[in-house]
């Protein structure tokens, strides 16, 4: 066997290092984002109210990566949701997924996407989805 | 259950719903869109098949305002989730830990037979698979007689050269690329989803028949020739035992030689060729292992060859006969 066919294939990036980590506080959640990206991880958390303090009520675990290799383009935002799953759509590249009973927030962002774009548009709707309950729901 | 000729469905919260028989798995589909059981019925019922695995759900709302035709694929996953998108209008979202998909589509691809044949389900399967006992496996599998040879190689082996040369020299398909394997009755199982060959520009070369067909963009991007296996006159199954695994070695002189190999150096060829898995997917990460050890205990050989695929096709038929009878006798 040639030393090409003893790679792991990672066909989806799974497994993107994510080295930035920080905790803040979104309202009563305390937020555990880890990113490859820096800049978003201060915008995110300058869009946010204050950082974690004690007795919020709950934890969110968030993983954002920022996709070079993402399709840029199309302007469309759509959130498909139904069951524990809800996931936001921004244009061609950028999918952000929320699982409600885990408190997950999942998401790669696509390279024509800033940071202030990220923090306008989809973390109102990442917060609506962490806050709803399941049901279906396709807009 | 209403009922319409070729296909059932019941009627559910969400409009409809059937149940899909693939790769020894069932896929229980809701959807608000009932012409979709029409373009799925192909999977719907097969009589006799043993489904020893688990079952997965898939909720698909059709947009009725939306008529846009797939687009580029795009695929990303982190965690449990997986997210396939064929342009914005068509949106799968897979839960690997609740064995779910959900999606949103245009009518156009709910009613487009290739798009589920050769993208969605394959897709489908390969992305949950593990999580209800189905390992796919970067091999190919032809089948003699009811038992299957499975032909792995990296890329650019001929394994789908070699394919589509074995069913000219009379074996059954199950696929080309990707080969599902779960446990049956009577040990592993080897299935396919009738997926077409993919063969590159020069197969032409070798394959003649092929200037009737048209070169289309792949969904890895590369220009191919994408026919089905009828195309080189040969049967296509779903499934079969699989007897032995062949791993090929290009080589640039005219050669044909077999070599045994070991479990061990199977069971790492193997195992290198699936995907990695989170960790919190330990349970699927341990029982695809245990598929692949098992699968490993076949007799493998190496086949280092170079010459035309025939040549190949004919060697391996020769071997894998003699196989068969040493193993009768």
């Amino acid at each position: 066997m040639s030393p090409e066919t003893s790679r792991v294939p990672d066909l989806l990036r799974r497994f993107v290092a994510t080295p930035y980590s920080s905790v803040f506080r979104m309202g009563s959640t305390n937020v555990r984002l880890e990113t490859n990206d820096p800049t978003l991880a201060n915008t995110i958390q300058k869009a946010t109210v204050c950082r974690v303090k004690s007795g919020a009520q709950e934890d969110s675990d968030w993983k954002l990566i920022r996709d070079k290799q993402a399709p840029c383009g199309g302007k469309e935002i759509s959130v498909l949701s139904t069951g524990p799953i809800g996931t936001v759509l921004l244009g061609s590249g950028t999918f952000i997924a929320v699982d409600r009973e885990r408190r997950e927030v999942l998401g790669f962002i696509a390279p024509d996407i800033s940071g202030e774009q990220f923090a306008a548009v989809a973390l109102p709707l990442i917060l609506n989805l962490l806050d709803s309950r399941a049901s279906t729901q396709f807009t | 259950m209403s009922t319409n000729g070729d296909f059932d469905t019941d009627v559910c919260a969400h409009g409809y719903r059937f149940s899909l028989h693939l790769a020894g798995t069932v896929c229980e589909v809701e959807t608000n869109y009932r012409p979709l059981g029409f373009t799925l019925r192909h999977w719907m019922s097969v009589a006799g098949e043993a489904n020893n695995t688990g079952k997965f759900t898939m909720q698909i709302l059709v947009s009725a305002c939306s008529t846009p035709r797939s687009g580029q694929p795009h695929f990303r996953g982190l965690n449990h989730v997986v997210v396939a998108s064929f342009g914005y209008a068509n949106v799968f979202v897979f839960d690997l830990l609740r064995r779910r998909i959900v999606a949103q589509i245009s009518e156009h691809v709910a009613c487009d037979p290739s798009f589920w044949n050769e993208r969605l389900l394959p897709i489908a399967v390969g992305v949950l698979g593990s999580t209800v006992g189905v390992v796919p496996v970067h091999c190919a599998c032809l089948c003699l007689e009811g038992e299957g040879v499975l032909v792995a190689g990296i890329s650019g082996a001929g394994k789908s050269t070699l394919s589509a040369a074995l069913v000219q020299a009379g074996f059954d398909y199950v696929s080309d690329d990707w080969t599902y394997i779960a446990r049956g009755d009577d040990g592993l199982l080897a299935h396919g989803l009738s997926a077409r060959i993919k063969l590159l520009p020069d197969a032409i070369a070798y394959f003649p028949q092929l200037a009737g067909h048209s070169l289309i963009t792949a969904l890895n991007g590369e220009l191919a020739y994408e026919v089905s296996a009828d195309t080189f006159g040969g049967d296509i199954v779903r499934s079969c035992l699989p007897l032995c695994c062949i791993f090929l070695e290009r080589s640039t002189e005219f050669t044909s030689s077999f070599a045994p190999m070991g479990a061990e150096h199977v069971r790492l060829g193997l195992q290198s060729s699936v995907e990695r898995l989170p960790s919190l997917l330990v349970d699927a990460a341990r029982s695809r292992s245990k598929i692949i050890e098992q699968l490993a205990c076949l007799p493998c050989w190496t086949f280092r060859y170079g010459g035309a695929p025939q040549f190949a096709a004919q060697e391996i038929l020769s071997f894998v006969s003699s196989q068969k009878q040493e193993s009768t006798a």
